[in-house]
């Protein structure tokens, strides 16, 4: 890449930027198109520019730029997650480990509280609730496929009859589900909430 | 004076404890290791569960193991209901209620015959100590969300396909030797379900999670069950709860023995 000089038209005043092998050569000005001498200027803006001009000056300086930012970046990421790791093995409170991990052991010394036994009668239902294998194949299919294309699984226990009604009605036609495979849901999940 | 004694009897237990084998569990009479548990008059198999006073069950509660608990209270058909060849499958449909008197029943029984001390006891396990049993991985078998090539190597979280469950110990123990902790049934453990035992992200996924009725009103369940196997339940942080008398065709549980556990 050539390095580029600035000088003054002697006739015009006018900058002319030229590059640097050029210099004492005679050449036009592109303000005035009179023959001018390629000089050194003594001005302030004058002399060499960059390697390649001003952009190519302003693009390495912008990946400088960048690079320190990274760096700067990933070594605060390093930091805070130590000081975190740090915490979290004293038995601190570390929010960012605590959202990915079971409970601290500390716990497991806190004092056991069992509950007030209470005079409970088992309750003995049929294996698999009397589902045949294929009612339960079909079933499970539709939950943990159609179902799971768009949101996570979700315990068919934890929701009341009427909830699950509304639930499997209102998504029957947005995962498309056939006549025969929304009832293969229905028989499936009632039967595994009892 | 005193302060240098107890400073030098600390240090001295402290080496004693990494002189001594630290997989051997030994408590009152229950002597085990992960390659020789303990067997209760059952035949239930029991393993130290590590920086605990515990044992853990290395299977969940089977059919064989509930029938004789069941049978106390009346006896039932079980070939009519279904669980001829079922015996080592886990026994599931069983609420909270009924997996703690379980727990007390078995107490009685092995006190009765001389097997458990006074303060001995089988219970359900805390969230802690369950957390324990799983480890501090993502996931059952290690960090990452497998490929479906994969899942016949994992232990056990997909069940064979027209059945709900498996009989238990089909697939390889965890590295404490329990089996799985991530499939087959949900587990109960003895705690109250309180929101925040489940992270922001996964509360945000099933909203259902953020009603904790006060954290006294459902009890928590642990692992995931035949029916999940997605990335979100199987996660070990990943807890579901239920009211304490709810049942589901999901719902089991696993026991801790517990020496000395009135102390």
């Amino acid at each position: 890449m050539s390095a580029y000089l600035k000088c003054s038209c002697d006739h015009c005043g006018g900058r002319i930027e030229y590059p640097a092998e050029a210099v004492g050569a005679k050449a036009p000005c592109p303000h005035c198109k009179r023959e001018t001498p390629l000089k050194l200027d003594g001005g302030d803006d004058a002399g060499v520019l960059a390697v390649g001009g001003k952009k190519t000056q302003w693009l390495i300086g912008t990946v400088v730029a960048c690079v320190m930012a990274i760096v700067l970046l990933v070594g605060a990421g390093i930091w805070v997650k130590n000081r975190g790791a740090a915490k979290d093995a004293s038995g601190g409170k570390s929010s960012v480990a605590a959202n990915s991990l079971p409970p601290p052991v500390v716990n497991l010394q806190a004092k056991l509280e069992l509950d007030p036994p209470k005079s409970t009668v088992p309750v003995i239902g049929k294996f698999q609730n009397g589902l045949t294998a294929a009612q339960i194949k079909n079933g499970r299919e539709i939950i943990g496929g159609a179902c799971t294309d768009c949101h996570r699984q979700f315990d068919p226990a934890t929701y009341g009859s009427a909830e699950w009604d509304r639930i499997v009605g209102t998504m029957r036609g947005k995962a498309k589900l056939r006549p025969k495979q929304s009832d293969e849901l229905d028989t499936f999940v009632r039967s595994v909430r009892n | 004076m005193n302060s240098l004694r107890t400073f030098l009897q600390l240090g001295f237990s402290v080496i004693a404890g990494q002189l001594v084998a630290p997989d051997v569990f030994a408590q009152g009479k229950f002597t085990a290791t992960k390659e020789k548990p303990y067997a209760n008059s059952l035949g239930m198999k029991f393993v130290p569960l590590t920086g605990t006073r515990v044992l853990m069950s290395v299977f969940e509660t089977r059919v064989a193991d509930y029938q004789p608990f069941a049978d106390s209270f009346s006896k039932q058909d079980w070939a009519a209901l279904g669980y001829t060849g079922r015996a080592s499958h886990p026994i599931g449909n069983v609420s909270w209620d009924e997996a703690a008197a379980y727990c007390r029943w078995l107490t009685d029984k092995e006190r009765a015959t001389g097997a458990l001390g006074k303060k001995d006891r089988y219970r359900l396990p805390t969230d802690g100590e369950w957390s324990v049993a799983i480890g501090k991985g993502k996931y059952p078998w290690g960090e990452s969300w497998p490929k479906m090539a994969d899942w016949p190597k994992l232990p056990g979280y997909k069940p064979d396909d027209g059945d709900n469950t498996c009989p238990v110990g089909s697939r390889p123990a965890n590295e404490l030797g329990c089996h799985d902790l991530g499939g087959n049934v949900f587990e109960w453990v003895n705690d109250w379900y309180v929101k925040t035992m489940n992270d922001a992200k996964i509360r945000q996924e099933d909203k259902k999670l953020n009603e904790d009725g006060g954290g006294k009103k459902f009890k928590v369940m642990r692992g995931a069950s035949w029916v999940f196997w997605d990335s979100t339940s199987l996660q070990n942080s990943c807890r579901h709860f239920a009211l304490p008398s709810g049942r589901g065709n999901l719902y089991g549980f696993r026991c801790v023995l517990d020496p000395d556990g009135d102390k």
